[in-house]
C-alpha cells in the first residue's frame, strides 16, 4: 500500500496531507486535523454521527475514503460558528434544549445547515427527511426539529417570531 | 479504526480506468459512491490488497439527456441528482419516487445508480422501476462495449453478468408515452431501512381499458422480476376496483410460486396482494 498526497480545504483552510488510501475522510479530520467535532458512532453510514458538508452536500464521512475527498471542500461543525458568533442553527439548539448527552448534535447541525442551504423554509415533514440520516438517542427529535424550524425562521430574518429572538429581547 | 490495505488508484479517463481493471492481476473493484463497497471493506468482505479503481474523476459518466431512443443516464449519476432531475420526475417517475427513498440525504448524496444496480441487492430500490422501464445498461470492457437487458444483466442475489474487467457506463430508457404510474414500498420503520416490498407499476389506458401493464416487483423473490402472468392477465381488461383487487392476489400467487414458499410467505403473500392493489389504483387514478 502506498501513501499518497491529498489537498483538502477544511472550513476554508487549505490542508495538503499524506495519508494511506485505507484512511477514510473522518480519520482525517480527527487524527489529522484533530477536528474531533465530527464524531463516529457506526461506522457503516446508519447513525449520521459523521455527517459533514462535502462540495455543500451533507455526506457520512466513515464512507468516503480520503483519497476520494482530494480537490473537494468540506465544513466540519468547526467552522459552523462565523468569527465567534453561534451560527443560528447553533443558537436555537441551545435555546430548545435540543441536545442531552450532545453525540448525534455536530451531526444533526451539519444535516440541518446542509437543508436549510437549499431550502430555507422547510416544512415539518422536510425537516424530518432531512434529518431521517442522524440518530438520536436522547431527545425524541421533537426538540430538534423545532430548533431548526427555529433557526430558519431566524435565518429568513422574520423577526419576533423566533423563540431565539425573542427569549435574546427578554435579556 | 483502519480499513484492511488495499491499491488506489484514479484514473482520468474511461479508457485509463478500463485498463486498470484489465492490466490489476489480483482482485479488482471499481469504486463510485462506495456507500456500498465501504461498507463491505470495513467488514473484511473484499480481498486483502485489492486495487481499488475510484471513477469519481470520470464526469462523463454523470448527469442524464433525453435523445431519440429515450433517457440517457450516466451509470455515476446519484440517487439525489436522479431525484431532483427535472426529465426523470416527468419521463420517468417511478425512478424519481425510487431515488428519493433510497436511505437517507447522506447516502443519496453519494450513492450511484450505476451502484446500485452493480450491487444488485434483492432490495435496491431502483430495480423495479428500471425493469418497468425496461432499461438497456451499457457496459465496456477495453475491447469492446455491450448493452444488455437488465434482467438478463441479474443473475441472483448480489451477481450479475459483469466481468471484472467491464465497468457499466450508462442506462438507456426507452420512452414511454402515455403511461401512468404507481409505486408503492414497505420498510420496518419509517425513516431509513432496507425495503421489504417494492411495487413498481406502469400502466397504459385506452378509456377505461388496460392495453398495457407493466409490474415489477422487488425485495419479495431472490432477483427482482417483472410479473408477467399478471401483466398478461390484465391487458383487454377494463380497470374496476374488483380488477385490482384479483391482480393483487394473483401477484402475490405468482411471485410466491418464484421465490418459493418461506417462513414470511404468510405474512409477505397478502401485503404483497395489497401493495399492488394500491399501486394498481395510484396508477388507474382511482
Ligand atoms: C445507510 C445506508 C442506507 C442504504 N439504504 C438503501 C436503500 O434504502 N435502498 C437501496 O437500494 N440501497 C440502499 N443502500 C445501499 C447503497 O447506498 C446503494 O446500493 C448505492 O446506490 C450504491 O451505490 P455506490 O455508488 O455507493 O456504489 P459503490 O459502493 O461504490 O459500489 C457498489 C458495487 O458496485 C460496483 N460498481 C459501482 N459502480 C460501478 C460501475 N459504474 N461499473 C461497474 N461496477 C460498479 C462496485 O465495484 C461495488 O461492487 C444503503 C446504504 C447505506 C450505507
Ligand atoms: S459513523 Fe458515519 S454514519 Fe455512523
Ligand atoms: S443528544 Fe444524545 S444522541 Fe442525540
Amino acid at each position: 500500500m502506498e501513501a499518497l498526497s491529498i489537498q483538502i480545504k477544511v472550513n476554508g483552510h487549505s490542508h495538503r496531507i499524506q495519508t494511506l488510501p485505507n484512511r477514510r475522510l473522518l480519520d482525517i479530520l480527527r487524527e489529522d486535523l484533530f477536528l474531533t467535532g465530527t464524531k463516529e458512532g457506526c461506522g457503516i453510514g446508519e447513525c449520521g454521527a459523521c455527517t459533514v458538508l462535502l462540495d455543500g452536500e451533507a455526506v457520512n464521512a466513515c464512507l468516503i475514503l480520503a483519497p476520494q475527498s482530494d480537490g473537494r471542500e468540506i465544513l466540519t461543525i468547526e467552522g459552523l460558528a462565523e468569527k465567534g458568533f453561534l451560527h443560528p442553527l447553533q443558537k436555537a439548539f441551545i435555546d430548545h434544549f435540543a441536545f442531552q448527552c450532545g453525540f448525534c448534535t455536530p451531526g444533526m447541525l451539519m444535516a440541518a445547515k446542509a437543508l436549510l442551504d437549499v431550502n430555507p423554509n422547510p416544512s415539518r415533514e422536510e425537516i424530518r427527511q432531512g434529518l431521517a440520516g442522524v440518530l438520536c438517542r436522547c431527545t425524541g427529535y421533537i426538540q430538534i426539529i423545532e430548533a431548526v424550524e427555529d433557526a430558519a425562521r431566524a435565518l429568513s430574518g422574520i423577526a419576533g417570531d423566533s423563540f431565539t429572538q425573542r427569549k435574546e429581547e427578554a435579556r | 479504526m483502519h480499513l484492511p490495505a488495499f491499491q488506489y488508484k484514479r484514473p482520468g479517463t474511461l479508457r485509463e480506468a478500463l485498463e486498470l481493471l484489465s492490466l490489476s492481476r489480483g482482485p479488482v473493484f471499481p469504486l463510485a459512491g462506495g456507500t456500498d463497497l465501504v461498507v463491505q471493506l470495513r467488514k473484511k468482505s473484499v480481498a486483502q490488497e485489492s486495487l481499488l479503481v475510484d471513477l469519481g474523476n470520470l464526469t462523463e459518466l454523470r448527469g442524464v439527456q433525453l435523445d431519440s431512443n429515450g433517457l440517457q443516464i450516466g451509470a455515476l449519476t446519484t440517487h439525489a441528482q436522479l431525484a431532483a432531475a427535472p426529465l426523470i420526475q416527468t419521463e420517468a417517475p417511478l425512478l424519481a419516487w425510487a431515488c428519493a427513498r433510497v436511505g437517507t440525504p447522506q447516502t443519496r448524496a453519494r450513492g450511484t445508480l450505476g451502484g446500485n444496480v452493480v450491487h444488485a441487492s434483492p432490495a435496491a430500490d431502483t430495480i423495479p422501476p428500471l425493469l418497468v422501464h425496461e432499461a438497456i445498461l451499457v457496459i465496456c470492457s477495453p475491447q469492446a462495449k455491450r448493452r444488455s437487458a437488465l434482467d438478463r444483466f441479474l443473475l441472483g442475489p448480489y451477481r450479475t453478468t459483469k466481468r471484472t474487467d467491464e465497468l457499466l457506463v450508462a442506462f438507456s430508457l426507452p420512452k414511454l408515452t402515455n403511461f401512468r404510474y404507481g409505486y408503492q414500498r414497505l420498510i420496518r420503520r419509517q425513516a431509513v431501512g432496507i425495503a421489504r416490498i417494492i411495487v413498481a407499476v406502469a400502466l397504459r389506458f385506452e378509456g377505461r381499458t388496460i392495453c398495457e401493464a407493466r409490474l415489477a416487483c422487488g425485495a419479495v423473490t431472490p432477483v427482482a422480476c417483472r410479473l408477467a402472468g399478471v401483466e398478461e392477465w390484465l391487458r383487454g381488461k377494463e380497470a374496476t376496483p374488483s380488477l385490482f383487487q384479483e391482480a393483487g392476489e394473483r401477484a402475490g400467487r405468482e411471485a410466491i410460486a418464484r421465490s418459493g414458499p418461506r417462513w414470511s410467505t404468510p405474512y409477505k403473500q397478502p401485503v404483497l396482494a395489497s401493495l399492488v392493489r394500491r399501486a394498481l389504483q395510484q396508477a388507474g387514478g382511482f
